[in-house]
């Protein structure tokens, strides 16, 4: 099937089995001449090798964006917003073909890739394309001859670091609003997700002119550090885990550059005794938000990987929701009907195989899944799991660890005190659902979470014009809103006297 | 009391990359499942929340002091699992990262006895009080 994929897909681009890294609109192969090899996690084998980068490659393409850096900034909102549209046209008319790509990078289902991923980052690209043709700087009138202007101008040259969880949609939440506010860009990709955004740049690397977005791949350590510590830099975007986003601020310090981090999460997602007040429409969408945490194999930094269920509907509750999680289809990550795939990496899925292991060591009880499963045929070497669902109390490590994985921590609680005690008792503050029938509740309960995200009678939607970012351990900054657009630019203010006369001090 | 230690393979990982990059120091945040970012010495600025749980061929394991409550009492095993890991850490171009086993002692910890509790094991378990170590 995998071979299958790759022969149409090389029908309508050219699928390279080595990819150099993208600088100044060219393919540019790595100064020292390494490559890493890129798995594919749906079989666990090779699928083409990527540029090891280093720091010189760093500089070559920071060579290239500061060339291009003048050019861009000066562009106008309606050029800009119309590249960045054209660029979603192209992805929308080629939306099949980097589906499949990102399945086959990151083993996620191609449902998701067709349905959520793409359409998402098309959507966003289009979305920031609107934002910046909109968006106006300021006048003040400071008194009658005096008059403040303020201006929005483009940062210049900007780093971002991008994870592997959605290699491509959080490669745009960060690309999309930089390039509107008219910055260029030098990106890494995840070592554990290199090709697609490759792939995405052989189809979309002659819309912007050369430089203004150049991509080099390789190791954190090679790569993304003399990247995120270059003084060539005027800003750092990281996606990823906490101490990485310490140290990226801490560069950012020594540079005096902003960062947007987004960091960890362990979202609590909590279900009130009236969501079972009825058995309709609304107790079966609640039932689904429950089984979100399946979603993207539960490699999502808003997994709503604690589930807080009130004790009066708790049984009756959880016998139907194990019965919603087993009916989730794992398969094949290309089958158009499988619901779950791949976990991105061996590492992954050895991580999350020992948080079960030590979820079971500290008495939680497994419910459902609990283990690795095996698809027969060419996935059998594939890094499968099976949705798990584990009963236990919120003191016990898979309540408080980010296992990233297709796992959730189920526990009980009394009154809504409890609860919100319960959601709030983590190191981060991410993501976090609610569910319930009383609006009143909702609001109360949503205002009290200490997380950016309040997700309220639904989970896991990530609309463009709706702020996504964390508060504590989470991160900071906001993506997916016009607001990020601040977070590329600088403020210009001009302070203009209109008045001929002197101001008398001297 | 909390213990650090690490497998024979976690410590020839530590001694090829000290013969790489010299003296190291170890990391570990709570995110992405357990992280372990294994770095030069001095390449993350020391703070006054973080705290040096323990010493692994001279190399310091640090936890943020927020953290720390949650492995006291048991002890911290380094291991070396297959992939790279996330992040900036030293090891990730060897194709491997450094994570951490944690082997808890019931006596020490209360949510563990929560655990055993539920199990059906006497409630005695359940009252030994929390150790402080620093």
């Amino acid at each position: 099937m995998i071979q299958q994929a790759l022969n149409e897909l090389s029908q309508q681009i050219r699928i390279r089995p080595r990819y150099d890294n993208f600088i100044g609109g060219q393919w540019v192969a790595p100064v020292k001449g390494q490559y890493f090899t890129n798995l594919t996690p749906v079989t666990g084998k090779p699928l083409c090798d990527v540029a090891r980068s280093s720091a010189e490659d760093i500089e070559l393409a920071l060579d290239a964006a500061h060339k291009a850096k003048d050019a861009w900034g000066r562009t106008s909102p309606a050029e800009r917003a119309r590249l960045l549209n054209k660029i979603a046209d192209k992805m929308e008319s080629n939306l099949k073909l980097i589906a499949m790509v990102e399945t086959l990078d990151n083993g996620k289902p191609i449902r998701e890739t067709m349905a959520a991923d793409i359409p998402l980052a098309i959507d966003h690209f289009r979305y920031f394309a609107g934002c910046v043709r909109a968006q106006e700087g300021s006048i003040a009138e400071i008194d009658h001859d005096t008059v403040a202007y303020h201006f929005h101008e483009p940062l210049g040259v900007v780093g971002q670091i991008i994870p592997w969880n959605f290699p491509i949609l959080m490669a745009v939440w960060k690309l999309a609003p930089a390039l509107a506010a008219g910055n260029c860009i030098v990106l890494k990709p995840a070592e554990q997700t290199p090709m697609s955004i490759m792939v995405l740049m052989d189809l979309i690397g002659d819309i912007l002119p050369p430089g203004v977005l150049n991509v080099v791949n390789g190791f954190g350590i090679e790569a993304g550090k003399p990247l995120a510590q270059n003084k060539r830099i005027a800003k750092i975007a990281f996606t990823g885990e906490t101490t990485t986003g310490r140290l990226i601020m801490q560069y950012a310090s020594e540079n005096i550059i902003p960062c947007t981090l987004e960091l960890g999460g362990k979202s609590p997602n909590i279900f009130f005794a009236d969501v079972a007040a009825q058995d309709d429409e609304f107790f079966d969408k609640a039932l689904e938000g429950f089984s979100m945490f399946a979603l993207n194999q539960g490699e999502v930094c808003t997994c709503p990987s604690r589930a807080l269920v009130h004790e009066s509907i708790y049984d009756k509750f959880m016998e139907r929701a194990v019965a919603r999680v087993q009916k989730i289809k794992q398969g094949h990550p290309l089958d158009a009907s499988t619901m779950i795939g791949a976990q991105a990496s061996n590492d992954q899925l050895e991580k999350i195989l020992s948080y079960i292991k030590i979820g079971r060591d500290e008495g939680a009880k497994v419910l459902t899944g609990g283990e690795r499963a095996t698809i027969d045929g060419e996935t059998a070497e594939g890094y499968y799991v099976k949705p798990t669902i584990l009963e236990g109390n919120n003191k016990m490590r898979v309540f408080q660890e980010e296992i990233f994985g297709p796992v959730v921590s189920v526990t009980k609680f009394k009154t809504d005190e409890e609860a919100l005690a319960i959601a709030n008792d983590t190191l981060y503050g991410l993501g976090s659902g609610v569910w319930t029938r009383d609006g009143t509740r909702a609001y109360r309960f949503g205002r009290a979470i200490q997380a950016g995200r309040v997700w309220t009678n639904c989970y896991h939607l990530y609309p463009a014009h709706a702020a996504f970012g964390g508060y504590k351990q989470s991160g900071i900054g906001r993506e997916t809103h016009k607001m990020m657009l601040d977070h590329y630019q600088q403020t210009k203010n001009m302070l203009v006297s209109y008045s001929p006369k002197a101001l008398g001090f001297f | 009391m909390t213990t650090v230690s690490a497998t024979a393979a976690a410590r020839a990982l530590i001694g090829q990359l000290k013969v790489e990059h010299g003296p190291l120091s170890l990391h570990v945040s709570g995110s992405y499942g357990v992280t372990v970012t294994c770095l030069k010495a001095r390449e993350l600025s020391i703070g006054a929340r973080d705290v040096a749980m323990g010493m692994i061929d001279e190399v310091p394991l640090y936890l943020m002091t927020s953290e720390v409550d949650y492995w006291q009492g048991s002890a911290i095993i380094l291991d070396v699992v297959s992939g790279p890991g996330p992040g900036f850490s030293l090891e990730g171009p060897h194709g491997v990262h450094f994570t951490l086993r944690k082997r808890a002692d019931p006596r020490k910890r209360v949510w563990d006895a929560e655990a055993v509790l539920a199990a059906g094991a006497p409630p005695s378990i359940s009252q030994s009080p929390k150790e402080p170590n620093r």
